[in-house]
This record gives C-alpha cells, sequence and structure tokens, in this order.
C-alpha cells in the first residue's frame, strides 16, 4: 500500500468519526458539555481548600493544567484504547486488520477527530473555570520545555492506549476496568498533581514510570510548579523513556494482534 | 394479592439479574468497591495542589479524606440509583428486551420503581465495609457508629430518589427521547444539585433553591449537618425530614403520569422497537 493510498483511508477514518462523533446528534457539543458538568462536579469541592493568601486565578491556572492533563488521558484512554474494543465489538476489527492497511492508518484518521475533541472540551474548560472561579492565567515561561513535555505526553498516551487497547481486546475486559485506570493513572503518576505536592514514596513510584515527565515538564513551562528532579534530567529522561514506551507499545499490540489471530476475542460484549 | 406476586417476581428477577452481573465481573466488583477511594484521591489531590487541608478544615470541620471518602460513597450510592432508572430503557433497547417491557403486562411505573432497589441493596451491602477503614484511622472507636450513619443515610437518600428518577425518566423520554448524550447531561446536575460534594448549606441562593426540589438533597444536608457539627434547630431537623419524604411521595403520582405519557407516545409512534 503506498503513501497516498494509506492518507485517503486515513482521511476516510476521519470523514467517518467527523460525522459520526462530532456532528450527528451534536454529539460534540453534547459530549463536552457532559464533560464539563461532570468536571464541575469534582473540581468545585476542590475550592474548599484554597487558603486565603491564594489568589483565585492562582486556583484556577492550576485547576486548568490538572483538567488539561487529565482530558489528554481520557483521550487516550477512551478515543484511543477503547477504539480496538469498539471496533471489536462493531464487528469492524476484523476488517481492519485483514485490509491490510493496518491500525496506523486508523489511527492517523482517528487522532485529528481527537484534536478537535480536545480543543472544544478545553475551551469548554476555561470558560467554566472563569464563569465559577477565575479565568485562568496561562503564561508560557519556557517554550521549549512546553514543546518537549507535549512531544513526550503525545508519545507516552499513544503508547499506553495501544497497550490498553490490545489487551482490552485479547482479556475480553470490561469497560469498568477501563474507566478505573483511566482515573488512577494520572492520580496516580503525578498527571494531575505536580510531583512536588505528593509524598516522597508516590514521587518515587511516578518517577518510575514515563507519564510524571511529561506533565512534570508543561508544568514547569507554565510557571505553576517546581520539578522534584532537574528539568533537564526531565526533558532527557523523559524523552528516553517515551520513546522507549512507544518501541515497547508497538512490540505488545503486534503480539497481541497476532495472538488475536490465532485465538480470536475473548468477549463482545459492550461492557 | 396477585399484584404483590408479581411485583415479587419482578423484584426477584432483578435481583437475580444484578447478583449475577456483579458476581460474574469480578473486576467490576473490585472497581465499584475502590471507587469511593479513587474519587476521593482525585478530589483531595486537586484541592491539596490548590490550597490546604488545615483551609479545608477551617472551612468545613472535618479532615478532607473521610469526608470525600464518605461523599463518594454517598455518590456512588445515589447515583447507582439514578443510572440504574435513567439507563433502563437505552440498555434495553440496546441489548432488544424494550419491546418486551413496554408491552409485558406489569406495570411500567411499577416496574421502573423496583428495578433500582436490587442494585441499591447490594451496592449497598457489598460497599459499606470499603467505609469501615478510613473511619477506624480518623475516628478509632466512633467508626462503627459513623459508618452506620453514613450507610443508613445513604440508603435513604438513595431510596428517596427513586420516584423522582422515574418522573425525570418519563419527562425526559417524552420529551427527548432515547438521546443519551443528554442522558449524561442530566445525570451530573442532579448530582451537583444533591449537594454531595459540596454541601447544600454553602451553595449560592439559587442553586440552593433548586436543590430543595430533591428529595434526598434535604437528606444529605441533615447527613453533614450532623458529621460537621453545623448549629441546628430540632425544628430544622424535622423540616428537611419532612421536606424529603413529601417530595418523594409527591412525586410518585407525576412519575406514574409521566412515564404513562411517554409509554403511550412510544406505543403510538412505535418506537419500541
Amino acid at each position: 500500500m503506498n503513501f497516498i493510498e494509506a492518507l485517503r483511508a486515513a482521511k476516510a477514518v476521519f470523514l467517518a468519526y467527523l460525522r459520526a462523533e462530532l456532528i450527528r446528534g451534536k454529539g460534540a457539543l453534547l459530549g463536552a458539555t457532559s464533560l464539563m458538568i461532570w468536571l464541575v462536579l469534582f473540581i468545585t469541592p476542590a475550592t474548599l481548600f484554597r487558603s486565603p493568601s491564594t489568589s483565585l486565578t492562582e486556583v484556577s491556572t492550576k485547576i486548568f493544567t490538572s483538567i488539561a492533563i487529565f482530558l489528554s488521558y481520557l483521550v487516550a484512554t477512551w478515543d484511543w484504547g477503547w477504539e480496538l474494543r469498539w471496533l471489536n465489538y462493531q464487528g469492524i476489527l476484523e476488517y481492519v486488520l485483514i485490509s491490510g492497511r493496518g491500525l496506523i492508518t486508523h489511527y492517523l484518521g482517528l487522532i485529528p477527530i481527537s484534536a478537535i475533541w480536545f480543543s472544544i472540551t478545553i475551551a469548554l474548560a476555561y470558560l467554566m473555570l472563569s464563569a465559577l472561579i477565575s479565568p485562568p492565567k496561562i503564561v508560557i515561561t519556557h517554550p521549549a520545555y512546553l514543546v518537549v513535555g507535549s512531544l513526550q505526553l503525545i508519545t507516552v498516551l499513544l503508547s499506553y492506549s495501544l497497550i490498553l487497547g490490545s489487551l482490552i481486546v485479547t482479556t475480553g475486559s470490561a469497560g469498568p476496568v477501563a474507566e478505573f485506570i483511566g482515573w488512577i493513572l494520572p492520580i496516580a503518576t503525578g498527571g494531575i498533581v505536580p510531583l512536588i505536592n505528593l509524598p516522597a514514596v508516590i514521587q518515587q513510584i511516578a518517577l518510575l514510570t514515563p507519564f510524571s515527565y511529561p506533565a512534570e515538564l508543561i508544568r514547569y513551562s507554565l510557571g505553576i510548579s517546581r520539578t522534584v528532579v532537574s528539568v533537564s534530567t526531565e526533558a532527557l529522561v523523559g524523552t528516553a523513556y517515551s520513546s522507549a514506551f512507544l518501541i515497547t507499545a508497538y512490540l505488545v499490540l503486534k503480539y497481541q494482534l497476532s495472538k488475536l489471530r490465532k485465538e480470536g476475542v475473548r468477549s463482545v460484549a459492550i461492557h | 394479592m396477585r399484584v404483590l406476586k408479581n411485583l415479587l417476581n419482578v423484584f426477584r428477577a432483578e435481583f437475580m439479574l444484578t447478583l449475577t452481573d456483579i458476581t460474574r465481573r469480578k473486576l467490576l466488583l473490585i472497581t465499584m468497591i475502590a471507587y469511593p477511594y479513587v474519587l476521593a484521591m482525585f478530589i483531595v489531590l486537586i484541592g491539596s495542589s490548590v490550597g490546604s487541608y488545615s483551609s479545608f478544615k477551617l472551612r468545613l470541620g472535618m479532615d478532607p479524606i473521610p469526608f470525600f471518602v464518605m461523599a463518594s460513597y454517598l455518590m456512588m450510592t445515589v447515583l447507582g440509583v439514578i443510572d440504574e432508572v435513567l439507563w433502563r430503557p437505552v440498555h434495553d433497547s440496546m441489548i432488544g428486551t424494550f419491546t418486551y417491557v413496554i408491552l409485558s403486562p406489569i406495570n411500567r411505573v411499577t416496574f421502573y420503581l423496583i428495578v433500582p432497589l436490587p442494585r441499591l441493596a447490594l451496592s449497598t451491602l457489598l460497599n459499606a465495609p470499603t467505609l469501615l477503614p478510613i473511619m477506624l484511622i480518623y475516628y478509632g472507636t466512633l467508626a462503627l457508629l459513623i459508618t452506620g450513619l453514613v450507610v443508613s443515610f445513604a440508603l435513604i437518600s438513595a431510596f428517596l430518589m427513586i420516584s423522582f428518577s422515574v418522573l425525570v425518566l418519563g419527562t425526559f423520554y417524552y420529551l427527548l427521547g432515547q438521546n443519551w448524550r443528554l442522558l449524561n447531561i442530566v445525570r451530573p446536575l442532579l448530582l451537583i444539585v444533591t449537594g454531595i460534594y459540596y454541601p447544600r448549606y454553602l451553595m449560592p441562593l439559587t442553586l440552593k433553591l433548586i436543590s430543595t426540589l430533591l428529595p434526598s438533597s434535604s437528606t444529605v444536608e441533615l447527613l453533614y449537618r450532623i458529621l460537621l457539627n453545623v448549629p441546628t434547630t430540632t425544628q430544622y431537623v424535622l423540616s428537611l425530614i419532612g421536606v424529603a419524604t413529601a417530595l418523594a411521595l409527591i412525586y410518585l403520582p407525576l412519575s406514574s403520569l409521566s412515564v404513562g405519557a411517554w409509554v403511550r407516545k412510544s406505543l403510538i409512534r412505535g418506537e419500541v422497537s
């Protein structure tokens, strides 16, 4: 399959998802609104922790960054990881696999959809925080680190979603498990809260995973918090770790798909 | 007598369905039990990154960790009822049983009033022990009493929410049909207004007024007033109990009307397939 054909296939995936997920039934608007209301439910009580010396803008900015990173994890879990399960449930996975185009083409079409979804939700989050607390103040103090951190985050999340997705399909795990992982992972790896605010044990555990590095770099580049190890180390180790994670994810996916071809899927139920 | 027997049959069938669902999927059971802790951790961590435990304690008079574990437990229990009722037609449609439910001789309102009961009983029973460890750490010998209080209030709050949920079910499906995207907006809104994570007495006036329309918001407020030692007169306590009970009872005939209208509309329009 040549490059042009692959791009054509990716475009077909993109258009199909754009209509089905974002346009039809006002999917983008209603989905993002729902997500925002869920976030209001969980974020508003966090304001009860505010001390009188902390400004509302500071509170709002920190929450906004946490939401942005949490939303990235959500995209990875549900848009990318759960996608394989959904394809399986819809009876499409087999066709994708035997078409010879491979999953990469499918994901090439899917990633722009996630980007649109992410942009809508992040804009709504900004509006929500501005209305409830105060407009978040986003100041990029270190642009280079922001670029490195963002690239690391995309790599790590894509790798995580490929591992999660392939395991979900081959083990037949249920939706609540994916939902649970989607919550616990950003919490335990410093995705939501700066590592400096976490106990030393959790800091050490978080640093052993590839997830903490991009989150720490992004927060540092926005002047929100200091990093627990030096910034250059964060950038170097994080880049090496995320690259290694991507290679591992590719190998895991390859192995799981070959297993899938031999053994079939474990469960076809939706939940 | 026959009606009662029919009700018991529905309850038994729903109970077995729920029990099988919970025991068949062990991982689901584990996640159900762990959820209050995960949600509490999420809020506490975000909260601690924007402020401090002491500020929270000063504002509410309680340590944030047991407060949010307890609130998350309450949330899961109340949400269990809301979800069982509101999602049921969507779920039935997806598995192809909606037609049978609508056309069955059993009274639909009764059916939807019974639907959440088995899961409420089972999840309360299964999740209750998870509260005890955290309460033991923070309250020592009082842990059993506090856990008992929270579990009882969670049960009452969720139970009082049933008739309101059925009213929302009938009205929602009558006006908007099986629109699960919109349903996903209604669910968290109900939880916000109930005042589980953000106590009602701290809410702005408009939200507080809307909140009084939900029966469980009064019981949740009462629980928080007891646990957080908020000075409350006996008259106010009685009014909270009275309002919660009265609303739950008022919503019963209204829910019957709304479900009746929705079912009739579904049959006329042929939306049962």
